[in-house]
């Protein structure tokens, strides 16, 4: 369960710009993220999606912008910030010569700070109980997808930042995710994700974020 | 306010995964000490039946070899964590990056540096190498493994975002290695010589002490640049 006394937090983005190399990817992008809502952060191909997402992680530096958390820049509070944030990227940490179960395990002391599944529920509710004494080298792309996002149901945290979640994910994977994502939302936790996809959500708010 | 998991709860999952890895990649693991093996042997063949110059240059052998096999052994400290994307957690782990980082050298330190130490007794003797400066040989490499291997953390780095980063980081380390060298082929001579090496190994901790107070600040400060690229 998330605290309740995070829920008027505030995640905002500032005059934000990026360039790569010499051609600029965005510039004076701003968005402003409640308690409750999704940003949902659209665009082509390399136009700069997990160049933003990496940014917000505070991964990357912007060229030029700030990020704010509680109306704080994220660089001038990094330890706070990191307590709240679990983020997924497209290399999502997942060891291949670890079995799922392993994997989560660095992730359960890692991240959560009131574990509220324990890892083995984490795996049935992620369709890998079978496959929890396996390598995760002999596992598909779906599944190490799920292993990845394995990592969102043990968290406690208030802000999710995503980069394509659904990618490589099943009919059932995606539903699994979009109710995680809606209990999520309806807690008061904050969402950002990069996505083709336009999650069925029945009661968050999505603001759409085009690049 | 939820509170993160205590720090060492941390550290000691971090060491056993890492532990865990590296028995089931154990054949990245015995690369260095194989190689540390074949240098010391290909000297020793070398330079024919003759003990004299061995007994010269023996200890001087012994550290370059220990040196060259600890940087084969850095270049798979962060190279798999930055591919596979398990870096970027740990830097944003709300935990300081630098001790992580000390856990993960400790680690490494363990599964490549210690073998050395194991196996160095069984080459004094093609080193020629008194059975007085047996005892020094192995606590200089005890406190002057551990300096290089994080010493050469920072230098790996550095490098890790680049594709033949490799080199590089052999570039930007070998000079910095320098002192423990000399400090460490000095110990094993003065001991030869029949004099006390407490000095020069005195030197050496207090080198060790140096890189694990700064060496990890700086492998976390070059992580993070390598990351933001």
């Amino acid at each position: 369960m998330l605290n309740s006394s995070n829920l008027q937090a505030k995640l905002s983005g500032i005059d934000l710009s990026q360039v790569l190399g010499a051609r600029e990817l965005f510039s004076n992008l701003m968005f402003e993220l409640q308690t409750g809502e999704i940003l949902l952060v659209r665009g082509a191909n390399g136009c700069g999606k997990t160049s933003l997402l990496r940014i917000i992680c505070g991964l990357a530096l912007p060229e030029s912008g700030t990020v704010f958390w509680d109306n704080k820049n994220i660089h001038e509070q990094p330890s706070e910030y990191r307590t709240i944030l679990t983020y997924v990227g497209h290399r999502a940490g997942v060891k291949l010569d670890l079995t799922p179960e392993e994997n989560l395990q660095l992730v359960a002391v890692n991240q959560a700070q009131e574990i509220h599944l324990s890892i083995e529920t984490t795996l049935d509710q992620l369709g890998l109980r079978k496959q929890a004494h396996l390598q995760c080298r002999h596992l598909s792309q779906g599944q190490l997808r799920r292993v990845a996002l394995g990592r969102l149901w043990l968290s406690g945290t208030l802000l999710w930042v995503l980069d394509e979640p659904f990618t490589a994910l099943d009919d059932n994977g995606i539903t699994d995710m979009e109710i995680l994502l809606e209990a999520h939302t309806r807690q008061g936790g904050m969402v950002v994700m990069a996505s083709h996809r336009v999650p069925l959500l029945r009661d968050a708010t999505i603001t759409e974020l085009v690049l | 306010m939820t509170q993160p998991a205590k720090l060492s709860a941390v550290s000691r999952a971090l060491f056993a995964r890492d532990i865990r890895l590296m028995v089931r990649r154990w054949s990245d693991l015995i690369q260095p000490v194989v190689f540390y093996l074949i240098i010391i042997i290909l000297f020793s063949l070398g330079t024919g039946a003759d003990p004299g110059p061995l007994k010269t240059i023996g200890a001087a052998v012994l550290w370059v070899a220990a040196l060259l096999s600890t940087l084969l052994g850095l270049e798979s400290l962060f190279r798999s964590d930055f591919d596979d994307g398990s870096l970027e957690q740990l830097a944003l782990s709300p935990h300081p990056l630098a001790l992580l980082l000390l856990t993960r050298v400790a680690t490494h330190w363990i599964a490549t540096g210690l073998p050395l130490l194991l196996v160095t007794p069984l080459l004094a003797e093609l080193l020629y190498l008194d059975a007085s400066a047996i005892k020094t040989v192995l606590v200089s490499l005890l406190i002057g493994t551990p300096t290089l291997s994080l010493i050469g953390s920072v230098g790996v780095a550095l490098t890790v975002g680049l594709r033949r980063g490799g080199l590089l980081s052999a570039l930007i380390v070998l000079p910095l290695y320098i002192p423990v060298l000399i400090f460490g082929t000095g110990a094993i001579q003065v001991t030869m010589a029949g004099l006390s090496p407490a000095s020069e190994l005195y030197a050496l901790g207090a080198m060790l002490t140096l890189a694990i107070t700064l060496a990890p600040l700086a492998t976390g400060a070059a992580l993070r640049i390598s990351l933001n690229s």
